[in-house]
């Protein structure tokens, strides 16, 4: 048995299959950065940290006359999502029920992926984590309503990472009301927005429920890296007579290796 | 099992098959590949316990040198990782890709260094050995083994169409090594133990010499799950097995 408990847990092999499986399809429907930025991983629940390759001056003190320096890393974060199940809705599985109430899951499934998208794209300066918009030099691209007009913000945006020596494919990460916008729009001639985005990137559109505005990034890879200690899991924490208590957990730490790679388009 | 030709019944699965085919009488469909299970590390039958890193402080070698007989205590790093499960048409395998690596107890430069594969096939209940070392040489050797077997010996045979031994010119002029078998010990202590003889027509002697080694090996390191396990979510680490999602957005519509 490993730290998730799964094997305490008043659950039966039925119900964990249905658990998992509502728990993967949320987590795969809401996960943006991951079809994004380079993935490193799964490097396993010990795992604590990325090696950075600095170091900060400590004061020796007892070590004498000799010169001490502490090597910088990054520390994973543990990102814990929580849920309840009903046993009722539980035991229903195992006699075969095909609508189990497993909204919970589904629910905390989303708030994981949000959680790891939003280290991505905003960072946590609580965690020491930088994120993509934080980290890009360049000045955002302003954007509206009007998504027809979502070609010409995008192709400023490529403009400026191939002035800053960027190259491509390049990828667009959409906030919800963007991605809404360019899927329903279609642009004067009677080309949908979204064909005419793949075209000018060379890269994917992706939805990004956790991001606000959207952002233009490089698909050449080692610009960006998530690293992930224990990917994404289902645990057990506790039960009483009616209910069982369980989280949705992963360790992840991301890294901006060139800020230059991307730039933000945020609404003015 | 073996047959009497030597070859084995592994994955030979009598079918109505193809009616069309090079000779006649009963056909046997030789392309339709097994399913097979993602998670090697559950499916490795009686090389489960071997799975890992481990180290060997008390290993000894005896081996031919100008004057008779050489003598060396050895330290050894033995590494076995799984591999996704691998399918000759039926043939299903499951195994470790290893690389084993010796010094002479407070010495830096290699003694002896060699990679290939333990290999379990649970239709035929038996093990094939793969050896191959830096000096030109190498074999393939395979015995039977239970699934739950803690003791099994494998053999190969120069000169064989199957399961042989192929050496450069030198060593085959030299040092041919005319029989080879392995002898594996599953320890109650989660140890395990090899004994490996080589038996070699030197020129110049009248009989043939044993080159003979063994070690007893304790695990220093846990093995990381084969890719496809991983991908399963069904590794050791007990998650959901999401991982990389790029390729994913690259082929989506």
């Amino acid at each position: 048995m490993n730290h998730l408990m799964r094997e305490l847990a008043p659950v039966s092999d039925a119900a964990w299959e249905q658990i998992d499986g509502e728990a993967t399809r949320s987590l795969t429907n809401y996960l943006a950065a991951r079809r994004l930025v380079d993935f490193d991983g799964p490097r396993g629940w010990e795992h604590s940290a990325v090696t950075t390759g600095r170091t900060e001056p400590v004061t020796a003190g007892a070590l004498g006359t000799v010169e001490a320096s502490r090597r910088r890393v990054l520390p994973l974060v543990e990102v814990r999502a929580s849920f309840a199940l009903s046993r009722a809705e539980l035991e229903a599985v195992d006699r075969g029920a095909a609508d189990p109430d497993l909204q919970a899951v589904i629910d905390a499934g989303r708030a994981a992926a949000l959680a790891e998208d939003f280290l991505v794209f905003h960072g946590d300066p609580g965690v020491g984590i930088t994120g993509i918009i934080a980290a890009s030099p360049h000045r955002a691209v302003p954007i509206a309503d009007d998504y027809a007009d979502y070609p010409a913000h995008v192709a400023k945006a490529v403009t400026v990472l191939r002035s800053a020596d960027i190259a491509g494919p390049y990828a667009i990460a959409l906030g919800t009301r963007g991605y809404t916008g360019v899927t329903e729009t279609i642009e004067h001639g009677g080309y949908p927005v979204l064909e005419h985005l793949r075209q000018l990137l060379d890269g994917p559109v992706v939805w990004a429920p956790a991001l606000e505005g959207a952002v233009v990034l490089s698909q050449r890879g080692g610009d960006y890296a998530l690293t992930i200690g224990q990917d994404f899991s289902v645990g057990y924490r506790a039960s009483s007579a009616d209910s069982v208590e369980l989280y949705i957990e992963e360790s992840a730490a991301f890294v901006v290796n060139t800020p230059e790679a991307a730039v933000h388009l945020a609404h003015g | 099992m073996m047959m009497a030709d030597g070859t084995s019944s592994a994955g030979r699965v009598p079918t109505e098959g193809p009616t069309e085919g090079p000779t006649e009488g009963p056909t046997v469909d030789i392309y339709t590949e097994p399913d097979g299970e993602p998670d090697t590390l559950a499916n490795l039958g009686p090389l489960t316990p071997m799975a890992g890193i481990w180290e060997g402080t008390g290993g000894a070698d005896r081996h031919p040198e100008a004057s008779g007989t050489g003598r060396d205590a050895f330290h050894e790093r033995y590494e076995l990782q799984p591999i996704d499960r691998q399918t000759n048409g039926p043939q299903l395998f499951y195994g470790l890709r290893y690389h084993t690596h010796i010094v002479k107890p407070g010495e830096t430069e290699t003694f002896h260094d060699q990679v290939g594969y333990w290999l379990w096939e649970p239709a035929a209940e038996e093990v094939t050995f793969t050896l191959g070392i830096p000096r030109g040489q190498v074999l393939l050797a395979n015995g039977p083994a239970a699934a739950d077997a803690t003791e099994f010996e494998l053999h190969a045979t120069l000169g064989t169409e199957v399961y042989g031994i192929l050496s450069n010119p030198f060593l085959q002029d030299n040092f041919r090594t005319v029989s080879y078998r392995i002898r594996v010990t599953i320890g109650d202590d989660g140890t395990w133990t090899y004994e490996e003889e080589g038996m070699l027509d030197i020129p110049g002697r009248d009989e043939l010499f044993s080159h003979h080694d063994t070690n007893t090996l304790t695990r220093v390191g846990a093995p990381t799950p084969n890719p496809l396990a991983t991908a399963a979510g069904s590794g050791a680490d007990g998650s959901l097995g999401i991982g990389d999602l790029r390729q994913e957005s690259r082929t989506r519509p």
